[in-house]
């Protein structure tokens, strides 16, 4: 069957009223718990995943991929507007959306990361609908030293991610390694650093982690700092909301070069989905920038890149779990759940034997995202009023929603208590130059990081060679030892001073 | 004003007739599951749930308590009043491994449980790389018997059943085949079908994909006879190895110190589910068979299962550190 | 200045120290070998590098002298206390108390602000999350729960 007669099935399978209806309610869910904190998809599709026993597979896998995706649209918003990260992925929007914010330029910050979103989307499901069975292909060439090889160049580049002092950067990431440690070590049974609490046992959630030190850090930062007035500079008009035109030229190639890094990134399974891509792609344009010093007070670039990494490889992750029944996280172990529940069996024949439901699925996701655009655009002017509530009446309500927000991720009172921890340690970290950003990514990296060295060396019999034997594996480590010069390099070399009239 | 009385009296006396059907359920039914939503406990604790849902015309929820390798979920459930109102749904993990893996653990599943009825079995099955050196059980154990420290297996994790069946193939056998372990069976699977290990014990349904793309052979099944619905695929037994036969069985518990008349309803009711043509599909759907039990019968295989792992988990020196 | 008010000594000592309680609680854990290393392997390798990464920054403090920022002290101890509070009351009291006593309680962080137009935005907001999360998205919390 021609792609062009497969797209023909699957428009005919999703513009049906049933399929369209349950792709605006899983899309409209997710923005909404992509927007609040804490509670992530992960958790709001388990907490729907009852309701599709009673729905047909397509329209079941329909809403469902709706919640996920739709929740990337809606995660950079508090990100943007208050330092805090709906989703894992968004933190990184944290970054530089919040200085825009705090610039008055909220608006076009919104603007732009729906956009960015709608970008890495429909370009990652245009590869998705063309090469999907060869790319999945390359996701079962991966091997555990390739793994940690790729995250052994997600260490280096988390080195650009840094905005202060690179030693204390450094410190930070090794601090957030550690802490990803926390747990059964997959690779022995052993408990490390559990104290005997069993909610422990299997790790800290990144959610927690992302709240204490966004979001929390910040409401104690601001409070008695910020009054509602000066929050606010952004006119609440059509034309106050849209980026100007140095904001859209900035932000084309980010876009495009966000998308790819998504892409790819979301392929591989068990590489973390969006947030993995979300920090490779920051680091990918702060390296490339000509005013890599921009990065951090507000860099549009910083925000648009990310936000289409993110979004594209919540689309591409579906690549392996549609073509091949690889579940490349919780997420997609779900999908795969709910598929089994209605007798699919996922897995290569999926394409050839349920065509409907696949290229279904595929031509819902473009559905989806444009209805996500068309939905996002007006809601902007909404999300910017909530600047205007004064924050002495804000952050309170900051606060009673991370703690909602952490507590249904497993209705546990730990991760509650966990995000009062972390934030009070992390408070004074932060005030010694501690940086949140850096952490985040060791702590998504250091699992598997570990994970995966110690396997490559289980299954080479002790022999290091492992690492520069496979193609893939010497490949990344030559990336990670180029890019490793090319820092040192640039550290070294007397940096020029930039003058505050320099043209960009 | 008699005939209100006359009413009143006998709508009164219908509700007090106190049969325990009556009295129990009085409110909404809890079965805790110690996994996420859309694993095999999971999907089995749901399909039994809204079945009971109608029956007992209360309404029967699941709530997925995650964490601690199943210690968040049991724990509560041990502590949970024995009145009927709160079930559980577990595995071999929660079970019969747990207690053998961990120095510490804060229940007791020989004690703290009544097993009501076990729900469904999905066969585990020994699957191979497509390019590896065996194509049959006993070929793999001549080769493995060969090449001693050569042959790696992977597993869902240490401890998992995917890591206990192979080390008892190991011990019937005298193999030394090496384990790796990955987070979770879809890593494992894939492990496999990349060629990364030669062979895994693997749940039949996460095989299924990659037996389909040509990628994974399946050697044989951990069972005690064939499955319906690949009649031509040897046991292991047949293959040589004796006794290797355990499945990844989610079974009905309630706490133990619930009345026998509300266990006997609930064992009676979920059965009479478990034998009707609608949960037979939906479980054969996700490559479970559905395994109604007498409650005596399902306590003296959980006997059986923890004699034995309890010899192969020392034998194999299965601790984490 | 006083090296203790120095920002970047102060940085490093905090390095120095969580390196070392990694070390001291990892240490038990077995090291390994290549072929078969131990869960102690890396957490300890970390640890340490962590240690005398904080000890090089420490010693930058001695020609680079920064001073501490202040610390925002009412809010500092107020919003951690005020989700800990959330936390060990929820499954005593239910949503709705914890929930009001988290946003009093984060709430005066910011002196100024009048103790009844606290109340007053608890009594709105409290249960409009509890709709949202408990009713719209199906969490399993009871908006009361008298279970001491």
């Amino acid at each position: 069957m021609g792609v062009l007669e497969s797209l023909e099935l699957g428009f005919a399978v999703a513009m049906t009223w049933e399929n369209l209806a349950y792709c605006l309610l899983g899309v409209s869910v997710g923005m909404v718990v992509g927007v609040l904190p804490g509670i992530g998809h992960l958790a709001a599709i388990s907490l729907l995943m009852p309701l599709t026993f009673h729905v047909p597979a397509t329209a079941a896998l329909v809403m469902l991929a709706g919640i996920y995706y739709g929740a990337q649209y809606g995660g950079s918003i508090a990100s943007i507007l208050l330092n805090l990260p709906g989703t894992a992925s968004s933190a990184v929007i944290c970054l530089d959306g919040y200085p825009m914010t705090q610039k008055g330029r909220a608006g076009p910050a919104l603007l732009i990361t729906t956009i960015a979103s709608f970008v890495g989307s429909i370009l990652s499901i245009i590869v998705l609908i063309f090469m999907a069975p060869p790319l999945a292909q390359l996701a079962l060439s991966f091997h555990s030293a390739d793994y940690f090889s790729m995250m052994v160049l997600g260490l280096v580049a988390a080195g650009s991610i840094s905005q202060g002092k690179p030693m204390i950067g450094l410190a930070s990431v090794l601090i957030g390694l550690l802490i990803g440690l926390v747990g059964i070590d997959v690779n022995s049974g052993a408990m490390r650093m559990t104290f005997g609490v069993p909610e422990l046992f299997s790790g800290i959630s990144i959610i927690v982690i992302a709240m204490a030190l966004f979001g929390v850090v910040e409401v104690i930062s601001s409070i008695g700092k910020v009054n509602g007035r000066a929050r606010d500079k952004t006119e609440i008009t059509l034309r106050g909301l849209m980026p100007n035109r140095k904001e859209w030229r900035e932000s084309f190639w980010p876009m495009m070069r966000g998308s790819a890094v998504g892409t790819g990134v979301g392929i591989l399974p068990g590489t973390g989905g969006g947030s993995m891509a979300a920090f490779m792609s920051y680091a990918v344009e702060k390296r490339t920038s000509r005013t890599p010093e921009k990065f951090g007070t507000g860099a549009v670039e910083g925000i648009a890149g990310p936000e289409s990494a993110n979004n594209a490889a919540a689309q591409s992750a579906f690549i392996p779990t549609l073509t091949l029944g690889i579940p490349g996280d919780a997420i997609m172990a779900l999908m795969l759940g709910a598929l089994m529940i209605h007798g699919i069996a996922p897995g290569p024949r999926v394409i050839t034997e349920n065509p409907e439901l696949f290229w279904g699925l595929v031509v819902s996701f473009l559905i989806g995202n444009f209805m996500l655009l068309i939905l996002n655009i007006p809601l902007i002017q909404f999300w910017v009023k909530i600047l205007q509530i004064p924050y002495r009446f804000l952050f309170p309500a900051i606060v009673l929603l991370i703690c909602v927000g952490v507590y249904s991720l497993s209705r546990s009172t730990v991760d509650v208590m966990l995000v009062a921890g972390f934030s009070t340690v992390g408070y004074l970290l932060i005030k010694l130059g501690f940086e949140a950003a850096p952490l985040l990514l060791g702590f998504i990296l250091g699992p598997m990081l570990e994970e995966n060295m110690r396997r490559s060396l289980m299954l080479s019999r002790g022999d290091f060679a492992t690492f520069i034997e496979r193609p893939i594996s010497a490949g990344f480590l030559g990336l990670a030892a180029l890019l490793l010069i090319w820092v040192i390099k640039g550290e070294l070399t007397p940096k020029t001073p930039i003058s505050v009239t320099h043209d960009v | 004003m008699n005939k209100i009385i006359s009413a009143a009296a006998g709508a009164f006396l219908l509700v007090s007739t106190p049969v325990f059907a009556q009295s129990w359920p009085s409110q909404t039914v809890t079965i805790i599951v110690p996994y996420a939503p859309g694993g095999i406990a999971d999907i089995a604790a749901r399909t039994v749930a809204e079945a009971m849902s109608s029956e007992w015309g209360q309404e029967v929820i699941v709530d997925n308590r995650t964490g601690g390798a199943g210690f968040v979920a049991a724990t509560a459930v041990a502590m949970s009043e024995p009145d009927g109102h709160t079930l559980f749904v577990a595995d071999m993990g929660v079970n019969v491994i747990n207690p053998y893996l961990f120095d510490d653990i804060p229940y007791n599943p020989a004690e703290d449980f009544r097993p009501i009825t076990m729900i469904s079995d999905t066969p585990l099955v020994l699957a191979a790389y497509k390019d590896a050196p065996f194509n049959t059980t006993e070929e793999y154990v001549a080769y493995a018997l060969a090449n001693p420290g050569e042959v790696s297996f992977g597993s869902a994790g240490i401890g998992s059943l995917n890591h206990i069946v192979p080390e008892w193939i190991n011990y019937e056998m005298g193999i030394d085949a090496v384990h790796i372990p990955y987070r979770g069976g879809a890593p494992a699977a894939t492990a496999v079908a990349s060629g990364e290990v030669e062979i895994g014990v693997l749940a039949l349904s996460s095989v299924g994909p990659f037996v389909d793309s040509g990628d994974i052979k399946i050697l044989g099944v951990a069972r005690e006879g064939r499955v319906a619905s690949h009649p031509d695929l040897p046991t292991l037994i047949e293959g040589g190895v004796p006794n290797v036969a355990a499945g990844q069985w989610a079974g009905l518990f309630a706490p133990s110190g619930v009345s026998d008349e509300i266990a006997n309803k609930i064992q009676a009711d979920v059965v009479a589910f478990l034998n009707s043509d609608a949960a037979n599909e939906t479980f054969s759907a996700r490559g479970a068979i559905v395994s109604p039990m007498e409650s005596a019968d399902f306590a003296a295989l959980l006997d059986a299962l923890r004699e034995r792992f309890s010899v192969i988990i020392e034998a194999a020196e299965i601790t984490p550190e | 200045m006083n090296i203790l008010q120095s920002k970047d000594f102060l940085a490093g000592l905090a390095a120095v120290l969580i390196g070392f309680f990694v070390i001291v609680t990892t240490s038990g854990y077995g090291f390994g070998t290549p072929r078969q290393m131990g869960p102690g392997f890396f957490p300890l390798t970390l640890g340490v590098m962590l240690s005398l990464l904080g000890v090089v920054i420490a010693l930058g403090a001695l020609r680079r002298q920064e001073k501490l920022p202040k610390l925002n002290l009412r809010p500092y101890i107020l919003v951690p206390f005020a989700i800990l509070i959330f936390a060990l009351l929820i499954p005593r009291v239910g949503f709705g108390p914890a929930g009001v006593a988290t946003v009093m309680l984060a709430g005066i962080a910011e002196p100024d602000t009048r103790k009844l137009h606290l109340l007053l935005l608890a009594m709105g907001l409290v249960p409009a999350v509890w709709l949202l999360f408990a009713v719209g998205l199906g969490v399993q919390v009871a908006f009361i729960d008298w279970s001491f």
